[in-house]
């Protein structure tokens, strides 16, 4: 079911290396929405391919470069890693001065605890270390293609969801979250093994847009 | 919109998915709907015919019914309260009245912040006080409205709901539970727009659905059988009476089964569950004489003996087989005795069984996916067996009586009969090895696969020596062997083939299973790359589609070269995108 005679990846073409525009990433780009034609002619036997086409040219003017994540989502993270950080440390402080009153304050104990407080000091390190690094990992682009995230720093994972496909979503948002104004967009289609795609980190505002967007696109119908 | 963080006001008013002439007028308007600072108007062109529910609570009684949901749960600290106290102690009665108050204030929290409604086109669902969630559904994804009334919610005059979209197995929400009214409202807003895109050619299949019973003076018992099945019609409208006047397109006769069951490994099966059986309810105990171990003979020998007497060890294993052979024959002729696919407009009925027959309408529309499966045995005869994939209803077991008509569509079949029952499945498929332009792992794969394989078989060789001395060269040899032919046929027998309607998979040695599905079937696409795969410039592309399991052979095609892999994913992105569900 062709719905033009030029080729797609001409008239679509993709730009994997494309950095993240600065600013409000779902802004429409004006000289990017009037570099793509949305399909005059749509060669279809039913109305749900002319309802597609036509998301084409609603979808084509958001940008369609990759977009990082919200910074906001890294300090997020560090408040989290800094309430674990406080939990663990408190065990940690009050295990070893149990031990020691338990055990004697022998050099076992001090060389023990000192172990245990490097162990500990690594872990948080890696904690406060480990949200800007996989921050820097995802990105996530909306065109008219579909939905496509690709997160991991050593395993990398490249997520695309047809717009057509999708069913439901969810917009969650925990306390911290609602605090730094960010969101979790969760969408679902009727897969089997991947059936949700979470993308965790957004802007309240772009989260909310992207879920109308992705709801709003795909035409009617059902999809199984 | 009760869902506003941090202030920001944007209520969504754009135009709701009504019929495409409608959405083709109002779509300029809706380029703006994200632009957070302008407002726009509460009304819309399509509210007047496409009402929308205004924010509802559960119905008061919730309450009770959450808490009796729960009361499984709540039943151990209640029982242990009363005997604690009937025992003079109180300790446990305040841990009954605790775990009482904290489920009490579960439900009355979930009472108090769910809320549901219907804006432009959508459900909405709130959820949360602290972590707060939002669900959005398109009403013309919703699939079923489905109710539970039992005999306490008659009285209240309150049924529990369940509204799913074809996406899982569970239902996207549950709303226990509302009072009839608020169905009747929750009915009417839901199902009473989508008389509205009924005509946008969604096919019989999806009209199914829309014909919506009148809601102004149904009876809560007629409410509670209406029940909006699409999903599960193939089991559900399984009849026996309506028997087919067309000629069968496959007929499977005895021999057949037979040769099945002697190529299978079924037996095993069976005698792997009847053992279960025999040990859960302790059977071995009360039914057999003490000591059993020592009336077959073999128990009774000792590990050196059986070298002694290897004859009649041959004797035994050789009879055990038969037996084992003997049942899985009997299990394909019980189940499939009589078996006949049968074309009934655009459903394929399959019909099997010896005692019990079983029949099923599988609609050729929701096919999501084909599996040709070539155990060895079977293979040298030529035969194959099919699997498909339908959507809805992926759950239970593959001897569920859902699955059995999809786990073994086709159990047994020659394999040069496939080409045209392929073609009956879905009209002008067909999977001949000319036709498809093989891929196969990339060219290093043999070695990296050989790799592993040879520090797996140095690990097992010194440990083999280390236990067994010079012996251990044995086990340790035939190992490294077996790992070698391994790595060498996996590497050779992985194919993926991109073709004009969809995709198709190939992988295993011995049981060699080939699946396809279709451009229109495609709901996710992954590509990953593990450390490994980045060093050896490979990916793995994944293919899901819905009801994924019965076939068991998901499209997860390891060892494709990198560049190779992300140019197929990108291609079949477009592809998937292009290729709208057909209805027809």
């Amino acid at each position: 079911m062709n719905f033009d005679d030029r080729p797609l990846g001409n008239q679509y073409s993709r730009h994997p290396d494309a950095v993240p525009a600065p600013g409000d990433p779902l802004a429409s780009d004006a000289s990017d929405a009037s570099s793509i034609v949305a399909p005059a002619t749509v060669v279809s036997d039913i109305e749900q391919v002319s309802t597609f086409a036509h998301g084409l040219a609603e979808v084509a003017s958001i940008d369609r470069i990759y977009q990082a994540l919200d910074p906001r989502d890294v300090q997020v993270s560090r408040v989290v890693a800094l309430i674990i950080s406080i939990v663990l440390g408190v065990a940690a402080l009050v295990g070893i001065v149990l031990a020691g009153f338990g055990a004697g304050f022998s050099v076992l104990w001090m060389s023990a605890s000192a172990g245990g407080v490097l162990l500990l000091s690594l872990l948080i390190a890696f904690l406060f270390c480990w949200p800007s690094i996989s921050h820097r990992h995802v990105r996530w682009r909306l065109d008219q293609v579909g939905l496509e995230i690709q997160r991991g720093v050593f395993w990398k994972r490249t997520i695309s969801v047809p717009l057509a496909r999708l069913q439901h979503a969810d917009l969650t948002q925990g306390p911290l979250q609602r605090q730094w104004g960010l969101a979790k967009l969760t969408v679902y289609t009727a897969g089997t093994q991947h059936a949700s795609v979470e993308l965790d980190g957004l802007a309240y505002e772009t989260a909310a847009t992207l879920r109308d967007r992705l709801l709003r696109q795909q035409g009617v119908g059902d999809v199984v | 919109m009760s869902f506003e963080p941090n202030g920001t006001g944007e209520t969504r008013n754009g135009p709701s998915h009504t019929t495409p002439e409608e959405h083709q007028a109002t779509h300029f308007d809706d380029a703006d709907a994200n632009d957070p600072a302008r407002a726009l108007p509460d009304v819309n062109p399509v509210s007047q015919t496409a009402p929308a529910l205004e924010p509802q609570f559960l119905h008061f009684s919730s309450i009770i019914f959450d808490l009796a949901s729960h009361s499984r749960e709540l039943l151990m600290p209640v029982v242990f309260g009363f005997l604690g106290a009937a025992s003079g102690s109180w300790f446990w009665g305040i841990i009954a009245i605790v775990a009482f108050g904290l489920a009490m204030l579960r439900t009355l929290f979930r009472y108090l912040t769910l809320r549901y409604q219907v804006v432009n086109g959508e459900l909405i669902l709130n959820e949360g006080l602290i972590f707060k969630n939002q669900r959005t559904v398109p009403l013309t994804k919703i699939q079923n409205i489905d109710l539970t009334q039992n005999v306490l919610h008659r009285i209240f005059r309150v049924a529990e709901v369940r509204i799913e979209t074809a996406s899982g197995t569970e239902a996207e929400a549950v709303l226990r539970v509302l009072t009839e009214q608020q169905i009747a409202a929750l009915r009417q807003a839901v199902f009473g727009s989508r008389n509205l895109v009924s005509n946008a050619g969604l096919g019989s299949q999806a009209k199914e659905t829309l014909l919506v019973p009148e809601q102004s003076g149904a009876s809560p018992r007629t409410i509670v059988n209406q029940q909006f099945e699409n999903s599960a019609r193939y089991s559900a409208e399984a009849t026996l009476d309506a028997e087919p006047i067309v000629k069968p397109l496959l007929e499977i006769p005895w021999t057949w089964l037979v040769l099945a069951g002697l190529a299978g490994n079924r037996g095993w099966l069976m005698v792997g569950v009847a053992l279960g059986t025999f040990y859960q309810f302790d059977l071995h105990e009360k039914l057999l004489p003490k000591e059993w171990e020592n009336w077959i003979p073999v128990m009774r020998l000792r590990w050196t003996d059986l070298l002694d007497n290897w004859a009649s060890v041959l004797l035994f294993i050789a009879v055990a087989l038969i037996l084992l052979k003997a049942l899985g024959v009997v299990w394909y002729v019980y189940r499939f005795f009589g078996y006949q696919l049968v074309r009934q407009g655009n459903d394929l009925r399959v019909s099997a069984g010896l005692v019990s027959r079983y029949a099923m309408s599988v609609p050729q529309q929701r096919i999501q996916f084909i599996s040709i499966h070539r155990p060895w045995i079977l293979g040298w005869f030529r035969f194959v067996s099919i699997r498909i994939e339908t959507a809805g209803g992926a759950g239970g077991g593959e001897e569920s009586r859902e699955n059995l008509a999809r786990t073994w569509f086709i159990p047994v079949v020659p394999a040069a009969e496939v080409p045209r029952i392929l073609n009956e499945i879905r009209p002008g498929l067909s999977l001949a090895d000319e036709q498809l332009n093989w891929q196969g792992a990339a060219a290093n794969t043999c070695r990296r696969l050989m790799r592993v394989a040879a520090i797996i078989s140095v690990i097992a060789v010194a440990a083999s020596v280390y236990w067994w001395n010079a012996w251990g060269l044995l086990p340790g040899g035939l190992l490294t062997t077996h790992q070698i032919w391994y790595a060498w046929r996996r590497s050779q027998s992985l194919r993926y083939a991109r073709t004009d309607f969809g995709v198709v998979f190939r992988s295993g040695i011995l049981y060699r299973k080939l699946s396809c599905t279709f451009f229109d079937r495609i709901q996710i696409l992954r590509l990953s790359q593990s450390p490994f795969d980045r060093r050896w410039k490979t990916a793995t592309l994944v293919v899901d589609t819905a009801g994924a399991g019965p076939s068991d052979h998901a499209i997860e095609i390891f060892y494709l070269d990198a560049d190779f892999a992300r140019r197929e994913f990108e291609s079949l992105e477009r592809s998937a995108a292009e290729h709208l569900p057909r209805w027809r």
